[in-house]
């Protein structure tokens, strides 16, 4: 008689059994590349994901091809669900910073010692300092903040609107929170939609101020939903100047011109010194062909932030609308040897040496 | 001159129309401009010619007439692509929408799930797909022209070398329109997305394959797994399972999988099989991530449902079955195969199950 087999063991056999199934006759999904573009993009209808998740639950080799295409990153997958589905709800945990059972696993990792050590710590400082729940929850409102943050920059949206979420069932609520949530939903890796849609080639537009191709804003039904999230935000937190301009960027990006102009109007009010609100503005009027008052925003911007690429591209652009070329190449210059993109770099050099080309 | 005789679709001509859009009807007949039907499928016919028309002359292919024994190939994608939007579109709309205006928003590259951004105008990339499985050089050409540098840009992002030197691009090109090896890959495009959004798939896909195919210097295929060895023990793994247990654990488990339902079935099976994430998991079945390790409880705890009977029903029965459990067991109190099983998977963590 030998000695219990150990966890590992037990979950090989797991692992062969499932891996021994054998395949399903017919159209395997992991083989149809459009379907897993469309999957990819959450393009994919319900019934076709159900479709898609009854045959992968019974076949082994689309599994195991699907998680290598995952492990070697070549199918992005697609994003979570905006918020939790149906009747289930997130898991009932204290806080989003606390996370009792990572805790436990890292005290395993650490060893007793250190555990205990932190235990003992943690005891005396509760001990010694006077308790004030007002600084408690801000002080769990400001880590929910930085985790949350640094998820953000990471790229690791869910991992965002997790954390407030959790966050949220305890109570912590604030607007740079909201608005962390906002941009994950968006998936933008920065607390800021313009540092990496201030400019006005991310509308479309060229360095000339051409837009070839004016694409319809898109309302679907996530839209709707997002759309709806930032109208509460900015009700429950209106003195949020990031939110107001990321609201105003997003309304920007469904073409509504006028609420875009009120939000940006609101952050520029809200933070005198923000030069982002200032190439919001701009933006919007040059969506709205008011070229004068677009140059005059993003020189005011240039005024606030005078490095701003964003601000010196935009004017650039403003300036060939407005036929004063001679300006517009020194902005573009300057943007030139500001950026550290090399995609820009090209474009401009490019514009340029086209530009010379001309007669 | 009437639609149906411009086609050649006409039922009695050579029966496409009815395949065309009959596989619809149910969803389609009660969108606008749809009652009658038969006039509404006329129109749609009408409105599928002159995409045609209009794209073939904009792509500079070869012509396509309506007497062409081509003509209900590209039609059928057409439609096989308009349909699908149209049918998604009238989902997300509650109700009817005009075909109209779902063409109109798909021309413009748009589609109505996820950020609706398809990567083209999708009914132009289908007329594109069906001439490039016709080998018409002109589509040839047009494809090249437009996406080769887009595909490059793609293989950089596999392997810096592959940008470097793309040698294997005649050979992709040749997969998609099935030149030397009929159909290609094109065959199965339908303009579900842009052909931009599906060749970035493709190529990864493709040069993924390849490069399994010849690893490039230093790169070795993975070794395949089998039952490791317990860590810290060095025993190897016969030794602890033999086949005849194996076998039989194994075929104790394919009984309660069958019985399990999909979702969770393939929640572990992601998880403690194929080692992914609960992130990863929670994105392929469409979860938010904060419900993963609830999802996996129940699955567990599914799992252990329905082992039991089976397990209860085999014990009877086998001398065999004991010996193996006594075996494993060493005399535990704990005697459940299904109990030891699903506390061992619980137990795991996420690095483990990676590993």
């Amino acid at each position: 008689m030998t000695a219990e087999i150990p966890n590992e063991l037990w979950r090989s056999l797991f692992r062969q059994a499932a891996r021994s199934q054998p395949p399903p006759d017919g159209e395997h999904p992991v083989q149809d590349e459009e379907l897993l573009t469309c999957w990819s993009a959450g393009q994919l209808p319900d019934e076709q994901h159900a479709a898609v998740v009854e045959h992968l639950s019974q076949c082994s080799p689309c599994r195991r091809e699907l998680a290598e295409l995952i492990e070697a990153c070549l199918l992005q997958l697609p994003p979570p669900p905006a918020s939790p589905q149906g009747d289930e709800e997130p898991e009932p945990i204290v806080a989003a910073v606390l996370r009792p059972r990572r805790f436990w696993r890292r005290v395993r990792t650490w060893g007793l010692g250190l555990a205990v050590a932190a235990s003992l710590l943690i005891a005396l400082a509760l001990f010694l300092l006077p308790r004030d729940p007002g600084t408690d929850l801000a002080r769990a409102e400001q880590d929910a903040y930085e985790a949350a943050r640094a998820e953000l920059e990471a790229g690791h949206y869910d991992r965002v609107v997790e954390l407030i979420g959790k966050a949220a069932d305890q109570g912590i609520d604030s607007g740079r929170l909201a608005n962390l949530k906002l941009q994950a939903e968006r998936k933008l890796p920065s607390e800021t939609a313009l540092a990496s849609a201030g400019t006005l080639l991310a509308y479309g537009y060229d360095l000339g101020g051409v837009n070839p191709d004016k694409a319809l804003p898109v309302l679907d039904k996530q839209t709707k939903e997002l759309l709806k999230q930032w109208e509460e935000a900015v009700k429950r937190h209106p003195q949020d100047a990031k939110l107001q301009e990321n609201y105003g960027q997003f309304l920007l990006t469904l073409g509504r011109l006028e609420p875009a102009r009120r939000h940006f109007e609101e952050a520029a009010r809200l933070d005198t010194r923000d030069a982002d609100a200032r190439i919001g503005l701009g933006l919007v009027a040059f969506l709205a062909e008011e070229y004068d008052g677009a140059l005059k925003q993003f020189e005011e911007a240039l005024r606030l932030a005078p490095d701003s690429v964003a601000a010196h591209l935009n004017a650039a652009i403003c300036l060939e609308k407005l036929q004063r070329p001679a300006d517009a190449r020194r902005h573009r210059r300057r943007a030139l040897e500001l950026t550290g993109d090399a995609g820009l770099r090209k474009q401009i050099e490019a514009f340029d040496k086209a530009g010379k080309q001309q007669p | 001159m009437p639609a149906k005789v411009r086609l050649g679709l006409d039922p009695a001509s050579n029966g496409t129309r009815p395949g065309l859009f009959e596989e619809d009807r149910a969803w389609l007949s009660v969108q606008p401009g749809m009652n009658p039907w038969q006039e509404g499928c006329d129109r749609l016919v009408e409105q599928l010619h002159g995409w045609l028309a209009e794209y073939v002359r904009a792509l500079g292919l070869a012509v396509v007439t309506a007497a062409h024994p081509h003509a209900a190939g590209y039609l059928r994608r057409l439609w096989a692509c308009w349909g699908y939007h149209w049918k998604i579109a009238a989902a997300e709309a509650s109700g009817g929408i005009g075909g109209a205006e779902v063409a109109e928003r798909l021309r413009g590259g748009l589609g109505w799930l996820g950020d609706g951004r398809l990567g083209g105008d999708v009914l132009r990339d289908v007329v594109l797909a069906e001439a490039m499985l016709r080998h018409d050089n002109a589509a040839l050409d047009c494809f090249e022209r437009e996406y080769r540098s887009y595909a490059i840009r793609i293989a950089g992002t596999v392997r810096p070398d592959l940008a470097a030197c793309p040698d294997w691009w005649n050979e992709l090109l040749d997969r998609l329109a099935g030149v030397s090896e009929p159909p290609g890959k094109l065959e199965r495009f339908l303009g579900r997305a842009g052909l931009q959004n599906w060749l970035g798939t493709v190529v990864r896909r493709f040069l993924w394959d390849r490069s399994r195919r010849d690893p490039a210097e230093g790169e070795r295929a993975e070794p395949v797994e089998e039952l490791p060895a317990p860590a810290g023990r060095g025993q190897p793994a016969e030794t602890l399972i033999s086949d005849e247990c194996l076998e039989l654990f194994q075929g104790l488990l394919h009984g309660a999988f069958g019985r399990m339902q999909p979702r969770e079935r393939l929640l572990l099976f992601l998880h403690y099989a194929e080692g992914l994430s609960g992130k990863e998991v929670a994105a392929i079945l469409r979860i938010h991530p904060g419900n993963v390790s609830r999802s996996k409880e129940r699955a567990l705890e599914q799992l252990r449902t329905e082992l039991l009977p089976e397990e209860a029903a085999l014990a009877g029965r086998a001398g065999t079955y004991e010996e193996c459990l006594q075996h494993l067991l060493g005399g535990s109190a704990r005697r459940s195969f299904a109990g030891v099983l699903t506390e061992a998977l619980r137990q795991a963590t996420e690095a483990e199950v990676r590993a």
